[in-house]
């Protein structure tokens, strides 16, 4: 067998721990931005092979390691955090805010960390990288220019209401400038992450269903003026963290001894 | 003197072999329902050896032994701790049965546990393979509040929707690992049938069943072992050299 072959599972259990100690980090580094989402590290061992030097070679199987299989987001639901900032949102419950990323097509968030913005000629409602939110009507939430953001105020079904003080009758106006509308998915765990906490539809978590906040049955519901933070249990990973720090080291060992058991093969004749 | 030789070669490649084994256990020390990898030694048939040059024609004086040769892998199938996570479609087995997936290459078992619904809303695993029912049909579950009972029932907002397959083997060692923490029964022996004592828990997933502490110490037996065997490979040649470069030169 070639010493390739041999160290191969020692190498494997290096590497995909360290793929493991990444994903943590991630994690940690993360511990504190509004709608981020944990990740872990799913592993599966490789294909067995047969020994080829047995007397009943069918039963001698030699593994090959291990490798990761995925990585999956947990989409529990992370603490609310009130900020009084009438254009913060958090979704309390399942769902996930629809943005027009910068090619045109949808991306999905948690994040509502939400703001006024020029987009078009129009004063819309923007995430914090400027792209434009939308709407029940798949277009942008357009906010008149004479309303400030300090008079809107974001419901639980998702409309977005603006208050004016009429001068001719002494009194607030409550309009609807629009409503919010959340996307949900079969398998939101397959939505592939683009970074900036926004994520894309694909085969795997399939196509999106869009609905009330609050009133369609499944979804969850708004809470203006807060922020969801991020679902990262920061004792969670660092036990995490020390077991695949011990299993990296674990490994780091088994290639060390396989390392000496062949050198001394080497210097067999040598005495 | 070289049937020495061979006997203490025999005893290296064994023991390079089980360290072998023991590295793809360590490595698989964090994969969700590995189960640990042991080898099966064995000696060389017996060879009864008859002294030669005797008075009284060639008398038996007892057997020798050849070396060591690996017989077999087997697998320990012992239950490993559960740990909670936060997905309600991940599930750990309680008990001796496994889950029954289909793959491309046909019906594979795994005690790997960590499902999630596909975007047909079928139970599948982190790979994508299709989790199956008692009767090998796939459990399909709708979007909703989920429920998993300890035999396997799933309930979504409260309605049986399926019940995912537990199989227990009257043969579990004749199952051969296939990578993905799947298990085949490639030569139809192992006799699945249905598991009535095995549980579910919903919400944890199944470790591997590797215990990192005595896979250490089994590799350092191993190491110590081969350099033992080494030692002899090495007193055998110094002899073979005495033989045939020492004797006669006087």
């Amino acid at each position: 067998m070639p010493i390739s072959q041999i160290v191969r599972s020692a190498v494997s259990g290096m590497l995909s721990h360290k793929l493991q100690l990444d994903t943590i980090a991630n994690n940690l580094a993360n511990a504190n931005t509004t709608g981020f989402k944990t990740a872990k590290v799913h592993f599966q061992d490789v294909l067995y092979q047969n020994a080829t030097y047995a007397t009943n070679v069918d039963d001698v199987q030699l593994g090959a390691g291990v490798r990761p299989s995925a990585i999956t987001p947990a989409y529990t639901q992370g603490a609310l955090e009130q900020t009084d900032l009438p254009t913060d949102v958090a979704i309390y419950g399942d769902g996930f805010f629809r943005v027009r990323s910068a090619d045109g097509t949808a991306a999905f968030t948690r994040n509502g960390s939400f703001h006024l913005d020029i987009v078009g000629g129009q004063r819309v409602l923007v995430n914090g990288d400027g792209l434009v939110v939308l709407g029940a009507d798949n277009g942008p939430l357009v906010v008149g220019s004479d309303l400030s953001a300090q008079s809107l105020a974001i419901l639980s079904n998702g409309d977005v209401q603006a208050t004016r003080f009429d001068e001719a009758t002494a009194r607030d106006v409550v309009t609807t400038v629009g409503q919010i509308s959340l996307a949900r998915f079969v398998n939101p765990e397959g939505l592939e992450r683009i970074g900036q906490t926004l994520a894309r539809a694909t085969g795997t978590s399939g196509a999106p269903e869009v609905g009330v906040p609050g009133t369609t049955a499944g979804f969850g519901q708004l809470v203006g003026g807060t922020l969801e933070k991020s679902n990262v249990n920061v004792a969670d990973e660092m036990t995490n963290m020390v077991q695949a720090q011990r299993a990296y080291s674990l490994s780091v060992q088994a290639l060390r001894t396989l390392d000496e058991m062949i050198g001394l093969a080497n210097n067999l004749r040598r005495g | 003197m070289i049937r020495g030789t061979y006997a203490a070669t025999a005893g290296m490649i064994t023991m390079l072999t089980r360290a072998q084994q023991i590295s793809n256990n360590i490595a698989n020390v964090n994969t969700v329902g590995y189960r640990e990898d042991q080898l099966r030694v064995t000696a060389f048939p017996e060879l009864l050896m008859n002294r030669l040059f005797s008075e009284r024609g060639q008398p038996n004086i007892g057997g020798l032994v050849n070396g060591t040769v690996t017989e077999s892998t087997w697998v320990r199938f012992a239950q490993a701790p559960l740990r909670a996570t936060d997905n309600p479609l991940d599930m750990a087995i309680q008990g001796t049965g496994m889950f029954a997936v289909q793959t491309t290459q046909g019906v594979r078992y795994t005690r790997d546990g960590g499902f999630r619904r596909d975007g047909q809303n079928q139970l599948v695993t982190t790979r994508g393979d299709l989790v199956l029912d008692a009767n090998l049909q796939p459990v399909t579950l709708p979007v909703g509040l989920t429920a998993i009972r300890a035999n396997g029932e799933i309930l979504v907002d409260d309605q049986l929707v399926g019940q995912v397959g537990l199989f227990d083997f009257a043969e579990p060692q004749q199952l051969v690992k296939m990578g993905n923490t799947q298990f085949e029964d490639q030569r139809g022996l192992a006799q699945p049938v249905v598991s009535t004592g095995t549980t579910v828990r919903q919400g944890y997933l199944e470790q591997s069943n590797v215990d990192p502490a005595r896979a250490m110490s089994d590799l350092m037996v191993a190491q110590r072992q081969y350099e033992a065997s080494a030692r002899m490979v090495q007193l055998q040649d110094e002899m073979t050299q005495r033989a045939a470069n020492d004797i006669g030169r006087i």
